[in-house]
């Protein structure tokens, strides 16, 4: 990316990526209070209608206006993959906090699991996950989050083992400062230059992972509308009313595409801010 | 009118300046340099970290940085001004005609390649007209001349051997030797033997004096001790606020300096501490030592390969006395142990065998939780740029000790901050910067404050000094100097240098592999040392 257009300024990610995640992050929110139609409301004059001042988007084989349920269906994934990133993060600086901090037999056992997660096909654990939890936002946002978890924490587990031999760490261990409060108040921000990016990242990838799992059917069910699902129930169509699937993609590009721009700027920014 | 030859590099009004990448704003860095480099002299170059020496050299070589820019001036090397070269005809000139050796001599080895290698690759990428048949086997040779030229007793060994089985020094001859392996007429070195032991550097720059005259080689030396300065250099410039403020016969600059800067860098490497002279009268032959420690030993251990451990011990049956109140100099060469044992005495390595007794009462536990709630140890260490979290304030930091300890309310803590900033003589302007904003001596300030916050009885100070500029360093050891005669606190002051504990250490205690080899007041052992390490010593001085 960097050498195809070399930007030399953060800003230019930052903004685009704003943009694009604000439109969406918008339509999320909008849902709540407006939408243009009624998303679950069948209509059999309408099926397959092609876009129209009517029906901006067009319409579904059930005759659904997919306007209302493109923005509708960003609901679940931003909810998913905003609060699943929470639960990876959490998950993954526990594990990653104390292999890191204290080594040794800890370290060896925490990072066996985080290692096991990590062999697995991350879709693949997530359907196990999902089965096990259940369908449905608790399930997806546990599920995902744990699939999530490693890679946070081994940010966390190298970043702290880089950090705690720093003879600032060992002089705030001397002025009789806590494990913890080493941790959260000396240690943390040194990791923030590669967490954040890592983050911003994370949540692009959560919301493609849910929005496979919704296409398999095993995510937001049907007839309540995500992204996923409304790709699937769209590819019989595709060649008569390529519409159904073309807006929900490029909702989700906007919405992926966004973060990888925000990523980038956040990593940019970080770069060269140089402490 | 006197015979002046012409000379091999003249510097004519260089000016040069950095421009950043964001703000695109220019930064002077040198302003109107010129100078001459005759053939076959060492002319040096002085200066404080930062003052652009190594910019410069990296201008005469032409391996500046993107982003500084020569705005003026013109370098001129045998006639022909360089900076109106091609790049491709200058990339050629360095190496055959000038060559550089650098301040850490690992990171300029590949590890992967061995000594041999490198250096015939010097050859390999500078192909000479004059003998375009030279085999594998005449290169080796030359290869291996040069290698005994430098001062290999056994070239072969050295030919073959990678970089990370040499010490620092047989790595920085190495390179000398490349350097040399094209006959250059111009060698820069940039702060060559700092980062190496004292013995070793007498031997490098012994070296490298007798190869410079042997080869009429001229040499820009560049470095910021002049005690170097003074056995290597025919000639010497002062760099200063980007200027050469001064420049002259090397033995001229050193006795009668003309310029204040010179006077303030030559009284630096001398360490004139005010008040020291004034001994504190001798405590009592029968007084409570502060510290006792008795027979310590410590080790390392690491854990290979499947569970295989290695021990290395590292103090042997140390015993010594810490009186009240008084600074005591613990001198030794590196990795003698003396980092160690101010980590045992602070508690941070557990795993030590022995007695510590705090005025006499045996302290029964090493770890640090106990420690910190009796009596606490501070701690200063070498490298200031490491020692202070990046990412807090100068505030924020020094109210910390105050804040974990639930000492004083919190709305006084701010005023204890500001008095202790005050003592170490930092201005209050500095409690909101974050440590990249200070420079080196203001962080040791900061260190220092940070230790004396929770008033301890004893403050061990890890090399304090060796990292910073000599007119620095005599600072902040007046400012050990005045807090131990104003506060009362003992100081442990660590150090290889035996300039500092002359300048402020009431007794000194020299150590060597793991042992206290011999302890005493400071002038008793520096005239009349009774073992041979210290007699080593004491040479340096």
């Amino acid at each position: 990316m960097q050498r195809i257009i070399r930007f030399r300024n953060h800003s230019i990610f930052l903004i685009l990526g704003g943009v694009f995640v604000g439109i969406v992050l918008f339509c999320a929110l909008i849902s709540i209070i407006y939408l243009p139609d009624d998303p679950m409301a069948t209509n059999s004059m309408t099926k397959l209608a092609a876009p129209s001042a009517d029906h901006l988007f067009g319409c579904d084989h059930e005759g659904r206006d997919v306007l209302s349920r493109v923005i509708l269906g960003s609901r679940p994934t931003v909810i998913i993959s905003l609060l699943g990133i929470l639960i990876a993060l959490l998950l993954g600086m526990l594990l990653g906090s104390a292999a890191g901090y204290f080594g040794g037999a800890p370290d060896h056992f925490l990072m066996l699991i985080s290692d096991s997660i990590m062999a697995f096909p991350g879709i693949l654990l997530a359907l196990v996950f999902v089965a096990v939890i259940g369908k449905g936002l608790p399930g997806l946002i546990f599920g995902l989050g744990i699939v999530f978890a490693p890679s946070y924490a081994r940010i966390f587990r190298t970043g702290i083992r880089q950090l705690k031999d720093r003879e600032y760490i060992l002089l705030a261990r001397l002025i009789g400062v806590k494990p913890p409060r080493i941790l959260f108040v000396h240690l943390f921000p040194g990791l923030v230059p590669q967490l954040a990016p890592a983050i911003v990242v994370g949540i692009a990838n959560m919301a493609m992972a849910e929005a496979g799992l919704s296409y398999l059917g095993q995510g937001v069910q049907i007839p309540q509308p995500s992204l996923g699902n409304m790709l699937m129930e769209g590819q019989s169509y595709l060649v008569y009313a390529p519409w159904i699937i073309i807006f929900p993609s490029i909702y989700l590009l906007f919405y992926v595409l966004g973060m990888y721009f925000l990523s980038e700027g956040v990593r940019m920014k970080f770069k060269t801010g140089g402490v | 009118m006197a015979y002046e030859p012409t000379p091999l590099l003249s510097i004519r009004n260089l000016s040069l300046s950095f421009s950043d990448p964001v703000t695109r704003k220019e930064n002077s860095i040198l302003s109107r340099l010129s100078f001459d480099i005759r053939d076959g002299e060492v002319f040096g170059i002085v200066g404080e970290s930062g003052s652009g020496k190594t910019i410069l050299s990296l201008a005469i070589a032409g391996l500046l940085p993107e982003t500084a820019k020569i705005t003026a001036g013109e370098i001129i090397f045998r006639g022909q001004n360089l900076l109106s070269l091609s790049p491709k005809a200058r990339r050629d000139l360095l190496g055959r005609e000038i060559g550089m050796i650098f301040q850490e001599p690992l990171s300029s080895l590949n590890p992967l390649i061995s000594v041999g290698k490198h250096l015939e690759e010097v050859i390999t990428a500078h192909p000479d007209a004059s003998t375009p048949k030279e085999t594998r086997g005449m290169r080796k040779t030359r290869i291996l001349e040069m290698l005994a030229h430098v001062g290999f007793h056994d070239p072969g060994r050295i030919y073959r051997a990678f970089p990370h089985q040499l010490s620092g020094g047989q790595r920085q001859r190495a390179l000398i030797a490349g350097a040399l392996l094209l006959k250059p007429s111009l060698l820069i070195a940039d702060e060559p033997t700092t980062a190496l032991d004292t013995v070793t550097q007498t031997q490098i720059l012994d070296q490298l004096r007798r190869i410079s005259q042997s080869f009429s080689l001229s040499v820009l030396f560049i470095s910021h001790d002049l005690k170097i300065m003074e056995k290597m250099c025919d000639r010497l410039a002062v760099l200063h606020n980007r200027r050469i403020v001064e420049c002259d016969a090397t033995y001229e600059v050193l006795h009668s300096p003309g310029h204040p800067h010179t006077a303030a860098l030559l009284r630096g490497a001398r360490l004139d501490i005010r008040g020291a002279e004034v001994a504190r009268p001798a405590p009592p032959a029968g007084a409570v030592p502060l510290y006792r420690i008795e027979a310590l030993s410590a080790g390392y251990t690491t854990t290979a390969f499947r569970g295989a451990t290695n021990e290395a011990q590292v103090l042997d049956q140390v015993s010594l006395r810490i009186l009240p109140g008084e600074i005591l100099g613990l001198i030794g060469s590196s990795g003698c142990g003396k980092t160690t044992l101010a980590r045992v005495m602070t508690g941070l390595l557990p795993g030590s065998t022995g007695r510590i007794y705090e005025n006499e009462e045996l302290v029964a536990d090493f770890s640090l939780k106990k420690r910190i709630r009796k009596s606490p140890v501070g701690l200063v260490f070498q490298d200031p740029y490491n020692s202070l979290n990046p990412y807090k304030t100068v505030g924020w930091l020094l109210e910390e000790p105050l804040r974990v300890n639930h000492l004083h309310p919190q709305k006084d803590r701010r005023e204890r901050v500001l008095t202790m900033m005050a003592q170490v003589g930092l201005p209050k302007r500095y409690i909101d910067s974050y440590p990249h904003q200070l420079s080196g001596g203001q962080r040791q300030r900061v260190a220092l404050a940070i230790s004396l916050m929770l008033s301890p009885s004893l403050i061990i100070a890890d090399e304090p000094v060796s990292s910073l500029d000599v007119t620095v360093q005599s600072q902040i050891l007046q400012l050990l100097h005045d807090i131990n005669r104003r506060s009362g606190v003992a100081f442990l002051l660590i150090t290889h240098d035996l300039r500092v504990i002359r300048a402020i250490c009431d007794r000194v205690a020299v150590m060597d592999s793991g042992k206290i080899v011999e302890t005493g007041r400071i002038g008793d052992v520096i005239h009349s040392p009774k073992m041979p390490v210290t007699k080593l010593l004491t040479e340096q001085i």
